[in-house]
């Protein structure tokens, strides 16, 4: 009986070892950036060595793993250094080939691995960026919000992509940041504007302004509320971090001046939410998005705090859902918020479904009316049908006790939407929209 | 060992053939049922849509077999979508005497990585449609028999849904 049981141990333990080692390449997938790096994903059932070559116009990534018959893919995409791949089998390994346009640098293209995340599902992963052909931002300012606004052309972030990540989280196409620097209802820098002009109305405020006069007294009273917002925005920041033990519950009046307010922009770190079919991350523009909210929110007076202000999760990585949606709410209750906003972009099956949806969980009366406010300004402003008021069970505003909305601004699946929110001209538009609804529930 | 395993079989084959015995004694011309099923409308529209299903009766209630529908047959026309992840099985269904729906679906009905529409749609598809049942007041969804907190890392489902019509088209 014992040298049955011994037997049995010894085969169970070979055929751990034999599944151990058999690491599968599920899936390559590839696609182009915003700021058009190139960047291939390929899907590991499990973390396995592997190599990048680079010969001539041919790129070669070896990966030690057996391919899996429904992962060879051969595909094509818009990029100007390589217009297709190969991805095929050789032996027990996986070759996947890129021929390139042109020979690349050391420094033009970088590798990293990611793990596999129990929590999340997602698999192993091994990560190529080729930054050959990635765009610069032409002139973002420097996000530390003590940079004078007026100055939009006082430090240029050109540091081009080149660093190596050292196999963390963070993922290298994060959109550079070219973070708003003027106030709402003028017209920030025309190049990136113009790029992404949709077929929804534009709001007021961006009238044009006729003659020299007028354009004078426009910028005089332009640069008084820059002033204006630069001091309150100052006051707030000053107020930050110091949290009244002795507040109890929440205040929902009085002017946006000193309440305060967390904002959750959604996803993060390996968790990327909704993915586009153009590559874009969900959690990439909830972030842009929720930067541009702060800053506007903060020029209003008000101290905000932010669930993360980076590419990371909140709760660490590897932490379940749950865990993570707790986080945020954790944030939100420390610092005794007045209003928790959560950011973001919505995803479906269907690609046609596109536009707002302000969602809000009606344990107070405060609740449908942060909502009302955010997606009245949103939908009368982007002139849409204002369908997407609803309530619904969502964890993060379901289970925190300060009055609080959950937005989805527009559908990352729907291709024109896609597009769209990947430009600043309606990541800035959403956030000064946003920042108007809010200040109008304080009122 | 074996006497037990005879006797199982014996047990089995005998509670076979009384079944058929019984149905060859009262022959019924097969009875249809039908019912209301929600469906997120295709048109993109955040919408339920009222879909008729008709099907031979199978002795399951109706509530149960409105279910078994949603997640298992294709939608009858294009103008529904069917939102349910693929490879999603009702493991059971049961009713308590309060009116709460008891439904176990299999682990593949957990699918993170999508936007919160999907979410909202298909637990207003089961929550509707269920309720559309008077017996049905509200439901609670079990994962694997267990109560589960998030699906998709958006919706609280840990405690039973209640009726949406505010997802009904008008």
């Amino acid at each position: 009986m014992r040298k049955l049981f011994l037997l049995v141990l010894m085969l169970c333990c070979l055929a751990f070892s034999a599944v151990a080692n058999a690491a599968q390449v599920t899936d390559v997938k590839w696609g182009v950036d915003k700021d058009n790096m190139l960047r291939f994903v390929v899907d590991l059932t499990d973390a396995a060595p592997y190599k990048v070559e680079v010969n001539d116009k041919m790129l070669t990534v070896v990966v030690d793993a057996e391919l899996q018959d429904k992962a060879g893919k051969n595909s094509k995409t818009r990029s100007n250094i390589a217009s297709m791949m190969k991805v095929e089998p050789d032996g027990n390994k996986t070759l996947i080939k890129i021929p390139l346009s042109r020979a690349l640098k050391a420094d033009e293209y970088k590798s990293f691995t990611l793990r596999k995340d129990p929590a999340t599902k997602r698999p192993a992963r091994i990560v190529l960026d080729i930054t050959a052909e990635k765009r610069v931002a032409p002139a973002s300012v420097a996000s530390k919000g003590s940079t004078p606004a007026g100055k939009s052309n006082a430090t240029v972030s050109s540091k081009p992509a080149t660093s190596v990540a050292s196999g963390s989280a963070v993922v290298g196409n994060k959109p550079v940041n070219n973070s708003l620097k003027k106030p709402p209802g003028v017209g920030s820098s025309p190049a990136t504007v113009s790029a992404s002009v949709p077929s929804v109305s534009l709001s007021a405020g961006g009238g044009t302004i006729e003659s020299e006069k007028d354009k004078k007294k426009a910028e005089k009273e332009r640069k008084k509320k820059e002033k204006e917002a630069q001091k309150k925005a100052k006051k707030a920041k000053k107020n930050k971090g110091k949290v009244d033990a002795n507040k109890v519950g929440y205040l929902t009046s009085g002017g946006i001046e000193g309440k305060i307010i967390t904002i959750d922009p959604g996803h993060g770190g390996s968790d990327p939410g909704a993915v586009g079919d153009r590559g874009t991350l969900e959690k990439n523009i909830t972030l842009e998005i929720s930067k541009r909210l702060k800053k506007n929110l903060e020029e209003m007076g008000a101290i905000v705090y932010m669930t993360r202000e980076t590419d990371v999760e909140v709760a660490g990585p590897g932490a379940s859902d749950v865990d993570e949606l707790q986080a945020r709410i954790n944030v939100a209750e420390k610092y005794k918020s007045d209003l928790f906003v959560s950011v973001h972009i919505n995803s479906s099956v269907n690609k046609k479904v596109g536009g707002f949806s302000t969602y809000y969980y009606p344990k107070t009366k405060f609740d449908a009316k942060i909502a009302k406010s955010i997606q009245d300004n949103l939908t009368k402003n982007f002139g849409r049908d204002n369908l997407g008021l609803r309530e619904a069970n969502f964890y993060v505003i379901k289970r925190c006790t300060m009055p609080a909305t959950l937005l989805e601004l527009c559908f990352i699946s729907n291709k024109k939407e896609e597009k769209l929110m990947r430009g600043n001209w309606f990541q800035t538009k959403t956030a000064n929209l946003i920042a108007e609804g809010i200040e109008d529930y304080f009122k | 060992m074996k006497k037990i395993l005879l006797l199982m079989l014996l047990v089995f084959s005998l509670v076979i053939t009384g079944c058929s015995f019984f149905e060859k004694e009262k022959p019924q011309p097969p009875k249809k049922i039908s019912f209301t099923i929600y469906r997120a409308a295709a048109d993109g529209s955040e919408k339920l849509l009222a879909e008729k299903f008709t099907m031979t009766d199978n002795g399951k209630s109706l509530p149960e077999n409105a279910l078994l529908a949603l997640v298992g047959a294709k939608p009858q026309s294009t103008k529904y979508e069917d939102v349910i992840p693929a490879g999603t099985r009702v493991l059971s269904f049961s009713i308590t005497p309060e009116g709460t729906a008891l439904a176990n679906f299999s682990k593949e009905i957990v699918k993170s990585g999508q936007g919160s529409y999907n979410e909202v749609m298909m637990t207003g598809a089961i929550v509707n449609t269920l309720t559309e049942f008077p017996e049905v007041r509200q439901v609670q969804i079990l994962v694997e028999g267990k109560k589960i907190i998030t699906l998709g890392g958006h919706l609280d489902v840990e405690d039973p849904l209640k009726r949406d019509e505010s997802l009904l088209q008008k």
